[in-house]
């Protein structure tokens, strides 16, 4: 008797679970199909692209893993790696200490400080290309301001073409990107020290700790969790850095200056070559996900301070 | 230990005044308590003391030394401060070593002397543990024996009870007074806590809007209150202050007359009555009594009882403070006589009369 209401029970029970289990999916039907039709999809095609020979208009001819191998072999392609992490290294010190300098440097109630915050931000609103094209005139070496200021303070040697040589010419968009972003990380550092306690400090400086000891041992462990987000803002922006380098450089000189962006939109438009331009996007995708999946494991770990 | 003096020491924020002409001085091992009203002024006296603030006119000086323009480390104070201050991504000993640690005493000693006062202070289970794992009552024995590991000529508690709940108030300010037992040093201790100033004091500075208004010991504050604003803010329940006028034979409070001597002003003058509540006691019969009330409202509190009754010039109610327990109800008229010689009298510019 008891062994009959148990399964009855039991049997009521598994029936439920579905039912809930169904109405639960109904629920987030339509965010699947939006998901599947904007994400998923897409991913899958690019992968099935990636593995043919296609210009775009023809019928796209499958290869198999064809373009993967010469993506591999491709030394331009490899070199676009070199560049782009010595960007992402340029602008973990141009956007994301600078910015950090910046906030430390700026956070006061003083009169002015406020506009001074402001007109560091202002950059951030321009728009990628204006600003490229902005600093191209800049860096011009015969009409630039750069150059006609070194000639005109007697420096006349020091006069470079900046964005024509391979030896300043990444460095320059490091610099661009720098001045361009520094005042976002400023922000999102700003509002954090905002939230560390002025008491701290005073505390601090009771028992004889100056600036720097300050600085090092209250205030940059109490931005980690900050600085975490703000390098991986960094990094994976980094990868996707495509407007300053077509606008300023192209990825010229001597393709000093290309990143997988440039390379993959010369390969799959200017060549027409989609096919490989989507292998090479499947390239990138993978490496910008490996790093970040790396880098969130890390920051996961990481102590998170609880005031 | 360390004399604090402030010599004719003002502090103004922009236009602003905020402490005028404070001298005064805390002698050697004393535990001077600075006490009034929020916006007072008294964390900003403390914080000029530990030179966290800029003076902006007078002198103060530690052991006779000027210290207006002492970098604080060179002050040798230590500040308890109300949200403890402590670093929250460093563990209980790195809290409270920090301070050895900058002045680069050895990690061997350093540690030794962690665990000393870590027993002293009953946190020797506690030591790895951070700031957030603590409980209110424990990260304050955590900033207490920080600046007890400083060894400082004089201690500064900056409210150091107003985040800490009834119960362990009065246990943290039993270890704050045994603290100053062992150690003998100067301490200076702000709150807005009269019952604090009072139990913990030697002697107790009253602010009030940038201004001292009374130095004293607790019961001379209590007993001789210098005006109306010391009498009110110093004593709980609340002094019972009732407007009067000066007749040929005493004191007329509304209809009723009050025959006492020496109030110290000429007939016709207005002057303030003060009486505390334990001076005010419900007559056996109404023909003993000086004016007969109705009670409002009864609080007992065990051992005693407080008991609200109309005031004969009506406004604020009277409140009597009677020892052990009574039947009263709201409503009941009681027969109330005052104590004629515990009074205080202020005149109207609330200053006392003698």
């Amino acid at each position: 008797m008891t062994g009959g209401a148990v399964k009855i029970s039991s049997s009521t029970g598994a029936t439920g679970a579905i039912r809930a289990g169904a109405t639960g999916l109904i629920f987030v039907a339509p965010a699947l199909v939006l998901y599947a039709a904007f994400v998923l999809w897409p991913l899958a095609s690019s992968v099935y692209y990636s593995m043919t020979d296609w210009d775009g208009i023809s019928q796209a001819r499958w290869i198999g893993f064809a373009n993967f191998e010469r993506a591999f072999a491709d030394k331009i392609h490899l070199a676009s790696y070199l560049h782009v992490t010595l960007y992402i290294l340029g602008t973990l010190v141009f956007e994301v200490s600078f910015g950090l300098f910046m906030a430390v440097l700026l956070n006061s109630d003083r009169p002015g400080f406020a506009l001074l915050r402001a007109l560091f931000f202002s950059p951030v609103v321009l728009s990628m290309s204006a600003a490229g094209v902005l600093w191209t005139f800049v860096f011009d070496y015969r009409t630039g301001i750069i150059n006609a200021s070194l000639k005109a303070i007697g420096l006349t040697d020091w006069a470079q073409p900046w964005l024509s040589q391979p030896t300043t010419a990444l460095l320059c968009v490091m610099l661009v990107s720098g001045w361009k972003f520094a005042g976002l990380y400023m922000i999102l550092f700003f509002a954090a020290l905002r939230r560390i306690p002025r008491h701290l400090y005073e505390a601090a400086r009771l028992e004889g700790a100056g600036p720097v000891w300050s600085f090092c041992n209250i205030t940059l462990p109490l931005l980690k969790q900050n600085i975490l987000v703000a390098v991986l803002l960094a990094v994976t922006g980094g990868f996707a850095g495509f407007d300053l380098f077509f606008t300023m450089t192209n990825g010229q000189p001597y393709n000093s200056t290309e990143v997988p962006a440039t390379w993959i939109m010369k390969q799959a438009f200017d060549n027409d070559q989609l096919g490989y331009g989507i292998a090479l996007t499947v390239i990138l995708t993978g490496v910008v996900c490996l790093i970040s999946l790396i880098y969130l494991r890390y920051a996961e770990r990481s102590h998170v301070v609880e005031y | 230990m360390a004399k604090i003096e402030f010599d004719r020491v003002y502090k103004n924020y922009g236009d602003t005044p905020v402490l005028h002409d404070v001298t005064l001085s805390i002698e050697s091992g004393e535990l001077c308590v600075f006490v009034g009203p929020s916006g007072c002024g008294k964390s900003t006296l403390l914080r000029m003391v530990a030179g966290l603030e800029i003076v902006s006119g007078g002198e103060i000086r530690l052991a006779g030394r000027r210290a207006n323009e002492l970098p604080p480390p060179e002050r040798n104070v230590a500040m308890v401060f109300q949200t403890y201050a402590l670093f929250p991504h460093m563990t209980v000993a790195q809290n409270m070593g920090f301070g050895l640690k900058i002045r680069g005493v050895p990690a061997a000693a350093r540690s030794a002397k962690i665990t000393d006062v870590a027993k002293t202070l009953q946190l020797d289970g506690l030591l790895d543990r951070r700031p957030a794992q603590l409980s209110g009552g424990q990260r304050q024995r955590v900033a207490i024996g920080r600046a007890m590991l400083r060894d400082p000529d004089v201690y500064m508690f900056d409210e150091p009870l107003s985040n800490l709940d009834a119960a362990l108030r009065i246990q943290t300010r039993l270890e704050i007074a045994r603290l100053h037992q062992v150690t003998g040093r100067s301490m200076v201790y702000v709150t807005h806590d009269q019952i604090e100033a009072m139990t913990l004091a030697d002697r107790i500075i009253v602010l009030n809007r940038g201004r001292v208004e009374q130095v004293g010991s607790p019961m001379e504050l209590y007993d001789h209150p210098a005006n109306i604003f010391v009498a009110g803010f110093i004593g709980s329940p609340k002094i019972n202050l009732l407007e009067a006028a000066v007749s040929e034979q005493g004191l007329a409070i509304g209809q009723v007359h009050l025959a006492v001597a020496g109030v110290g002003a000429r007939p016709g003058d207005k002057v303030t009555l003060g009486i505390r509540p334990e001076h005010l006691a419900i007559a056996r019969s109404e023909s003993e009594a000086t004016f007969v009330s109705e009670v409002a409202l009864v609080e007992r509190l065990g051992g005693e009882t407080l008991v609200y009754a109309q005031s004969p010039v009506g406004g604020d109610l009277l409140i009597l403070k009677i020892q052990g327990k009574t039947s009263l109800k709201p409503g009941e008229r009681i027969p109330v006589v005052i104590e004629p010689d515990h009074l205080h009298f202020f005149d109207s510019a609330g200053a006392r009369l003698s």
